[in-house]
């Protein structure tokens, strides 16, 4: 289970362990969604622990993303290590993902997108 | 409609030579050997296909991805559907089911397609054009040992843009990794799935079942035999503990004395189903079980020996137990109405024919008086036959005993030749010469020749017919005394026959259905068997088989 923090009515933070993989993925898909059921239209990925990003790990984001987007939201990755940042640049995701350098520049787009 | 799809195989490359495609092939083997060994630890086959279908939309980038795997052929239902992403929700593509010429179709492409370049129309099915209606860019087949399983479905790059030819390279090398895992455990699911389905039919039964291997150990227990050991006094917290268990500790010989080694023998030797009525004793209470052995094959691979069938009967036998007596009393008070009829017959013909006698007196005719005397004695002789055969009937003992069948049988049909309800009908008998005696119950045997050619007298009847024929035959077969009761009367309805010795079922007016159930219980009681043959419209034959148990 992720840990994960309530910023306000409509945004949440979703706290990474140190992998997202195939052992995880799964679960990454149900708080995620669980969050969007929620009704919670941000959902910030803290990446600050995350060590290793698998395939399953992206797939398990993108394959919710849409919905988000779908209801006027998003979903924002932040405290992004380099090494997950160049697996993200491979798979050619860096411009399509929104990526914020740290946790208060996430809230911030938040705040500025939830006006 | 327009198919568009192709293969794209044509576009391959020979290595992934870009450093971005090398660092694409890591991350995705990395990813793929850790699935594996998180597999094999957990085994979920579920979960494998999620994680799976989630590595491909982070590989490829896309935001869906599917998969439809075939079911193995014996298995009723087709396939099983699998999605993630906007797909796992997509109305459409959740009702899919391809047809056997969709799986064909599919077989014919053994590599990655492209539904929206264009296909030749021998390989166009709906499903294909289905697949790309609702956003699958990418179709790559799960081929394994030359035979097509499944289909692994991409929707398109979340980045809007087209896959390139590393992307399709990368997916065939994926799917071609991870095809035999999934192949062989999509097979163990399945096997599971059906282990489990098979286990839920069996703990539906009703009956008890118990399974034993060649060393007469149990290997298989369901819920109904658990509960009906149990209200025997068996202490057990769940089937797994019982099995391994050898048959003499399951029918122990306090409970069920020594009916486990009968169970063995008709397990080991004999025909090949055998029924047993076998009794248990608990807490002073008995039980009456009814019990099928059926031996299994010896070429059977499946490791059973005899699978025992068990059916606490003892309400019912305590039901036909009160049936029986009720039926003797109906039959007594039937039997008792007949002969009351009969000698009202004789004794309305005897009374007439003294007012004759009387009124040739008064006119002195002397004559005519000494003709009717003499027929008057001749009725009266007809008269004391019958009551002899009667006084003779009553004199059969009850109980046991040696007995010549064809006595029984000869003395029976010439007592009730002589009643009404016989004349017209022609009663033949064809009794073998050398029949052994047997120990019978004659009363018993009689009620049911009693109920047999009444039975047989009334489908004539219903039948019209001005020729009716009875035959009574007694013969020695393999060992069995043999007595049938054959008429052409209506016939029996196959939907009747099947149930006519073990409910109360008949085809007359007025019938209560209690003659065949009381006959077949006779029978029972004698350990032999009783047997209908019959054909609407053309007759029925009941054969009796008794064991030549030994004269004692």
């Amino acid at each position: 289970m992720f840990k994960t923090e309530k910023i306000s009515e409509t945004t949440i933070v979703i706290y990474t362990s140190k992998s997202l993989d195939n052992s995880n993925a799964h679960e990454m898909t149900a708080a995620l969604s669980e969050a969007q059921e929620a009704g919670y239209r941000y959902i910030i990925i803290d990446m600050r622990e995350l060590e290793f990003l698998s395939s399953a790990g992206v797939g398990s984001i993108l394959g919710v993303l849409g919905r988000s987007r779908e209801d006027g939201g998003d979903i924002i990755l932040c405290n992004v290590r380099d090494r997950i940042l160049h697996i993200l640049g491979v798979l050619d995701l860096c411009d399509f993902l929104t990526i914020k350098q740290d946790e208060s520049a996430a809230r911030e787009f938040c705040l500025a997108k939830d006006v | 409609m327009t198919t568009k799809a192709a293969h794209v195989g044509d576009q391959k490359t020979s290595s992934l030579a870009s450093s971005q495609g090398s660092e694409w092939q890591a991350l995705a083997l990395d990813s793929l050997s850790r699935l594996i060994r998180q597999f094999c630890e957990k085994p979920d086959f579920e979960l494998l296909i999620e994680v799976l279908l989630m590595t491909f939309c982070g590989q490829f980038s896309v935001a869906d991805s599917l998969a439809v795997l075939k079911k193995p052929s014996p298995q009723p239902e087709g396939q099983s559907f699998f999605a993630t992403g906007g797909f796992r929700d997509n109305v459409m593509l959740t009702s899919i089911r391809m047809s056997h010429e969709d799986w064909e179709s599919f077989a014919r492409l053994d590599d990655v397609i492209d539904p929206e370049i264009g296909m030749g129309a021998r390989e166009a099915c709906e499903t294909i054009n289905l697949l790309a209606q609702q956003g699958v860019k990418l179709i790559c087949p799960l081929v394994h040992n030359r035979a097509i399983f499944g289909i692994i479905g991409l929707g398109g790059k979340v980045t809007g843009k087209g896959f390139s030819r590393v992307d399709i390279d990368l997916l065939r090398t994926l799917v071609k990794s991870i095809t035999p895992l999934v192949a062989s455990y999509y097979l163990y699911w399945q096997i599971a799935d059906l282990n489990k389905w098979y286990l839920t039919v069996l703990d539906s039964v009703g009956q008890g079942v118990l399974v034993f291997d060649r060393t007469q150990r149990l290997r298989k227990i369901n819920r109904a035999a658990l509960e009906l050991l149990e209200t025997l006094g068996l202490r057990v917290s769940n089937a797994t503990e019982l099995i391994g268990s050898d048959i003499k500790a399951i029918f122990a010989e306090n409970v069920f004395g020594g009916w486990a080694d009968r169970i063995i023998e008709c397990a080991t030797k004999g025909r090949e189903s055998m029924s047993l009525r076998i009794l248990a004793k608990h807490n002073d209470e008995q039980r009456v079980l009814n019990a099928c052995i059926t031996r299994m094959p010896e070429t059977s691979e499946i490791g059973a020996a005899c699978v025992v069938t068990l059916e606490d009967i003892t309400g019912q036998v305590a039901d036909q137990e009160r049936l029986f007596e009720l039926t003797k009393l109906a039959e007594k008070g039937l039997m008792a109405a007949s002969i009351a009829h009969e000698l009202n017959n004789f004794v309305g013909v005897i009374l007439g024919g003294t007012e004759l006698v009387e009124m040739a007196l008064e006119e002195g005719n002397i004559g005519y008086a000494r003709d009717r005397i003499a027929k008057l004695k001749g009725n009266m002789a007809r008269l004391r036959n019958f009551t002899a055969g009667l006084t003779d009937y009553a004199k059969l003992k009850k109980g046991k005993q040696a007995c010549d069948l064809n006595r029984v049988v000869s003395d029976l049909v010439a007592y009730v030749a002589a009643q009404g309800q016989f004349r017209g009908i022609d009663l033949n008998m064809d009794l073998a010469e050398d029949l052994p005696d047997v120990m019978v119950d004659p009363d018993a045997i009689a009620q049911v020749l009693v109920n047999l050619l009444n039975n047989a007298t009334d489908a004539i009847k219903q039948a019209a017919r001005m020729n009716g024929r009875i035959e009574i035959r007694t013969w020695v077969e393999e060992g069995l005394l043999c007595l049938s009761v054959s008429d052409n009367g209506v016939g029996i309805p196959s939907d009747v026959r099947d149930r006519l010795f073990i409910e109360n079922v008949t085809t007359k007016e007025h019938g209560h259905g209690f003659g065949l159930v009381t006959c077949s219980k006779i029978i029972a009681d004698h350990d032999g068997t009783i047997e209908v043959e019959s054909e609407v419209g053309k007759g029925s034959a009941f054969t009796i088989k008794l064991p030549q148990s030994p004269l004692t």
